[in-house]
């Protein structure tokens, strides 16, 4: 168990530049969730934090003591992938132990280290199998032996879940976070599955085009998105991002000026910015169809598309040209293409400057 | 449609079936005949006498079962000074196939692990040589591969021909083994690379054992390539070191007066009977080798 700090990393592909001065401080213990788009980088910071790629600049370390220099073998780190990568001709037991051996661990700790982990997962009655004969639960849970058995400072997780079905995914989702809770290993875990980032993370790193968009606890990321993107990313369907203007602490969509959305109970982070390019954000979940606190603005919108996904519906609401959509539960009845009277939580809305995609 | 209609539809879709069945049967019936006509005329005259072979009738069976030609082809008469027999030289065969094929085999995975596997600065190049190496005519390569082998002491050896069998199947093997290597998923090497595993430890611990498909096909290529191959052989050895193509040129073009046909079927035969075995007992790794990595597993 240990500490992982990144500072200041950058590296090219070429001319293409995939990590531009990523920093993060990764405290013992905790669930680092790196989450972005494909192609954000977040899988090549894996592979450098794990040192199977090198970075042009910058250092990591892992437990205080400078690790770029060494051998992936020597960090002391261990790695899931999300093929498994499993030796095909080795027994699971051989894929269990073959990290220890080469570590020339005495025979009789290696015994000991694969009971401990096969009990632990529950692979008992699977170490005498080959990888081609046991299904994706079961490879999954044999990569997971493979990294547990050695005892590593940080462990690495690259999308581990993509490959299962959805029902196994929850299941074993849970089973890391139950594992987490009872090893408090330090980890690093790479996903592009938003929900699997949220139920899982300390902290969560969101990450576009080779930078930290943001890192935070995913209450905050949720709640208090920094910038346009995260807002944006996060959350199914995304938040609204009503487009307009600010004045005298209230903000009028544009198209609509009579409608004044007050702000004052907003904190702003930051009030010197052009009033005239303002984006407001609400999340889908926090429109309602009666006043359910005091912080509620009453607005009167146009129905015009109905999703039903069994347990929700989300209706799209035409705000004076501007898509705007509302997430209810699906027990409700909806009329389409008629005015309706919704309320928005001005306690859970967001401004953006449109310039700059930062939060306000 | 009545069900006296049904009826009859489906009778004569049967019998259309049947038809079709017969007339491909015929036909890829004709053409085994005609594929394995030579084998089966060189088998009955190399048990005939010459006597009988003098009668004319390619396809008639022989009247007993005669093995002289064979004792002959294989073991000489002994009688005269300029007498060629196979034994000695499919012996000197076997001595340079089987170092020549593992070695090149061994070697053309090692390439193609480390061309897949550990990737640097200019990989691709070097592969590029590789392929461009598989289309060097043989001829090209004869004048300056004496020379080497002059300069190396080892012109007119088993050595010398197992370095040019060597350094010219290297292109092929490491092609094959190349191209079967970069389907299999980088991942396992870096879970080894992190379990602590080097190069040569992944290779032969992870990589090798789930290369049975491809080295099945390198071996077999590599095998009926040195074994079949009468340039080299016949450039750079002459004499007692020959392998067993030149000699049985040698055989047929140099026996005296009288063409002893049964002797050179029987001599033919046992040329090429090892790379028959090889195919029996391979041909179906073959296929399965070469068509992996086409598709996704």
């Amino acid at each position: 168990m240990a500490n992982l700090k990144i500072n200041d990393i950058n590296k090219n592909f070429g001319s293409t530049e995939v990590l531009k001065g990523i920093n993060l401080d990764i405290n013992d213990g905790d669930f680092l969730v790196l989450l972005g788009p494909s192609g954000c980088g977040k899988s090549t910071l894996l592979n450098t934090i794990a040192g199977l790629e090198t970075s042009n600049s910058g250092e990591i370390l892992i437990d205080n003591h400078v690790v770029n220099n060494m051998e992936p073998s020597d960090r002391d780190i261990a790695l899931v992938f999300q093929s498994y990568a499993l030796y095909p001709a080795m027994t699971v037991r051989k894929n269990v132990t073959f990290g220890l051996e080469q570590r020339k661990t005495p025979k009789d700790k290696i015994i000991e280290a694969l009971n401990e982990v096969s009990n632990l997962l529950q692979i008992n009655e699977l170490l005498d199998r080959k990888p081609s004969q046991l299904s994706g639960g079961q490879r999954q849970r044999v990569a997971m032996g493979r990294a547990l058995v050695r005892h590593p400072k940080v462990f690495l997780f690259d999308e581990p879940l993509s490959n299962l079905d959805a029902k196994l995914r929850v299941e074993m989702r849970r089973e890391i976070k139950k594992l987490h809770k009872r090893l408090k290993t330090t980890i690093v875990y790479v996903t592009h599955d938003q929900t699997e980032a949220m139920s899982l993370g300390t902290n969560i790193a969101i990450m576009d085009q080779g930078k930290i968009q943001q890192c935070d606890t995913p209450k905050n990321i949720y709640n208090k998105p920094q910038n346009m993107f995260v807002a944006d990313f996060i959350g199914s369907p995304s938040m609204n991002l009503l487009e307009g203007a600010m004045n005298n602490e209230s903000f009028s969509p544009n198209g609509s000026s009579n409608v004044k959305i007050p702000l004052d109970t907003y904190n702003f982070l930051n009030k010197n910015i052009d009033n005239n390019s303002i984006c407001l954000g609400i999340r889908p979940e926090h429109v309602y169809f009666e006043k359910i606190n005091e912080d509620c603005f009453g607005i009167k919108l146009k129905s015009e598309i109905i999703e039903y996904t069994g347990h929700e519906q989300i209706i799209t609401f035409n705000f004076s040209g501007q898509q705007f959509l509302g997430k209810f539960s699906s027990t409700i009845d909806i009329q389409m293409d008629k005015e309706l009277n919704l309320y928005i939580d001005l306690k859970q809305i967001s401004l953006f400057d449109k310039n700059t995609k930062n939060r306000i | 449609m009545t069900e006296n209609n049904y009826y009859h539809l489906e009778k004569s879709s049967r019998i259309k079936k049947i038809i079709y069945r017969w007339i491909l049967f015929i036909v890829l019936g004709l053409f085994a005949i005609y594929y394995i006509a030579p084998l089966y005329v060189m088998i009955v005259t190399s048990f005939k006498t010459m006597e009988e072979i003098r009668q004319g009738n390619l396809f008639s069976l022989p009247s007993s079962l005669n093995f002289e030609a064979w004792d002959v082809a294989w073991n000489g008469q002994g009688f005269s000074a300029g007498d060629v027999f196979l034994k000695t030289y499919f012996w000197n065969s076997v001595k340079l196939v089987v170092p020549a094929v593992i070695i090149s085999t061994i070697l053309g995975a090692i390439n193609g692990y480390a061309l897949t596997k550990w990737r640097f600065k200019g990989d691709s190049y070097i592969f590029l040589l590789f392929l461009f190496g598989t289309f060097i005519p043989y001829q090209a390569i004869l004048l300056p591969m004496s020379r080497t082998l002059g300069t190396l002491g080892i012109s007119n050896s088993i050595y010398g021909l197992i370095l040019v069998h060597v350094v010219y199947g290297l292109c092929f093997t490491t092609l094959f083994c190349r191209n079967y290597y970069i389907s299999i998923s980088n991942e396992i090497v870096k879970a080894a690379r992190i379990d602590g595993a080097g190069f040569f430890k992944i290779f032969f611990r992870i990589i090798l054992p789930i290369s049975a498909p491809i080295l099945v096909v390198t071996v077999i290529w590599q095998f009926t390539m040195i074994w079949n191959d009468f340039l080299f052989g016949a450039t750079f050895t002459f004499g007692n070191e020959a392998p067993i193509q030149v000699a049985l040129n040698n055989m047929v073009l140099t026996s005296s007066s009288v063409k002893r046909y049964n002797v050179d079927m029987a001599a033919a035969i046992i040329a090429g009977f090892p790379t028959l075995i090889v195919y029996v007992l391979a041909g179906k790794y073959f296929i399965r080798g070469l068509t992996a990595g086409s598709v996704k597993g």
